[in-house]
């Protein structure tokens, strides 16, 4: 095989591997994002955290939210019901770009695996 | 019996080419190290349960389930092919039939059944214990190649009913929606051929999949609603049957060869790490069992 085309089919073939890593990395996030709350399942996505917060600073104190499987649930506690979602957040983010930042620095289609052949 | 509060049930009968004692090994004891609710079930039969006690010391049999259910099981004829690889296929008994029964079998009253080649590696569905929901069970799903499954493993037709795995599913033994559940996907079970007509889904292999979507829609008033809850993150992952593993680096970090589905030879590679996955192919998850074993033993 002419090297040229055999160096774009070894590039073409670490830019898959390397982008369904990446995807890998985000389905893992999504899964940390979930948490359960007042008998019911939510997920920690931005809009969420930051309404609850424009709550807070509205000195709500109970409000009715769509859980992940669109049941409304009476929150009562919305300062704890925060905490929960901002450290699932912040957790799953932070597992994130680290695993991004180490594969961000593989050059080989191996080492994005982590295979040592 | 008295039952236990909370706790994981598994399901393994042999058929002579395929060692689910090993699996149901694997299966438990990734329950044991990534999740808080791990009090562990397994159901079995004679068969079965002789072979675990061959494979385990007596110390690691305790260490790895709390709890055996053995039956004396006439299992009804199942032939399923099965593919390990892309390159190699193999017919099997597949011991599905009496699935629906875990309902009355489960010793727990809240109770999550995982498939054996389900492989747990984090502790995302701990939630679920911790909510009030009935019944849940996973709708979508995507490959560890980041593939959607095949249309018939979305809907039961292209223009039909959604699907929705049985390979891990959740209830409450308290649940009188979940007691109708187990009860229609019995009934379907034995009217399958029926139901495969009315719903127009192919093959001649027993799904239970095709069953527990049956019942789930019969409940919801033939209709879509959510009378079956979503497990936690809602997406299950799973590697296809013609995926293999390349390396096993802990109970939670696992390298597979996945071929792209519709041109077989193109392979890539895959790390999943600190995730759930449904392992369709077995084979090659057993090919691993003796590093995975030293791995859970250590």
């Amino acid at each position: 095989m002419d090297d040229k085309l055999k160096e774009a089919l070894e590039f073409s073939n670490y830019r898959l591997t390397l982008n369904n890593q990446k995807l890998n990395l985000k389905q893992r996030m999504n899964t940390m994002l979930t948490i359960g709350y007042s008998n019911s399942m939510f997920t920690a996505t931005l809009e969420l955290i930051n309404f609850v917060q424009h709550l807070l600073d509205k000195n709500i104190e109970q409000f009715v939210f769509i859980d992940d499987n669109e049941n409304p649930i009476l929150i009562t506690a919305l300062a704890d019901f925060h905490s929960k979602l901002f450290s699932a957040y912040t957790e799953a983010l932070n597992e994130y770009y680290n695993d991004h930042e180490k594969i961000k620095k593989q050059r080989t289609t191996k080492g994005l695996v982590g295979l040592n052949v | 019996m008295s039952k236990f509060d909370r706790g994981v049930l598994l399901i393994a009968y042999n058929n002579g080419k395929i060692s689910y004692e090993k699996l149901a090994i694997i299966a438990a004891s990734n329950v044991k190290k990534h999740m808080k609710n791990n009090h562990v079930t397994l159901l079995t039969d004679v068969n079965t349960f002789e072979a675990l006690e061959r494979e385990l010391t007596p110390e690691q049999f305790a260490v790895t389930f709390d709890h055996i259910i053995v039956e004396k099981i006439e299992h009804e004829r199942n032939t399923r092919m099965h593919r390990d690889s892309p390159w190699t296929e193999f017919s099997t008994q597949f011991n599905n039939k009496n699935k629906h029964s875990i309902y009355q079998k489960s010793p727990y009253n809240q109770t999550l059944m995982i498939d054996v080649d389900y492989i747990v590696g984090n502790n995302s569905l701990d939630v679920i214990f911790d909510t009030d929901y009935e019944l849940a069970m996973y709708k979508d799903a995507i490959s560890v190649r980041n593939y959607k499954p095949r249309i018939w493993e979305q809907k039961l037709h292209p223009d039909g009913i959604d699907m929705w795995w049985s390979t891990v599913v959740y209830w409450r033994s308290d649940s009188e929606v979940a007691r109708l559940f187990f009860g229609i996907w019995e009934h379907v079970k034995e009217n399958y051929q029926y139901y495969k007509w009315l719903y127009k889904f192919p093959g001649v292999l027993f799904r239970t999949d095709y069953a527990a979507s049956i019942a789930a829609h019969i409940l919801n008033g033939h209709s879509i609603d959510n009378v079956v809850a979503e497990l936690p993150g809602k997406t299950m992952r799973f590697s296809e049957q013609i995926d293999d593993i390349v390396e096993i680096n802990s109970l939670s970090d696992y390298v597979l060869l996945c071929p792209d589905p519709k041109e077989l030879w193109k392979n890539i590679c895959s790390r999943v790490k600190n995730e759930n996955i449904h392992v369709m192919n077995k084979l090659a998850i057993l090919r691993h069992y003796d590093k995975i074993k030293e791995l859970i033993y250590e």
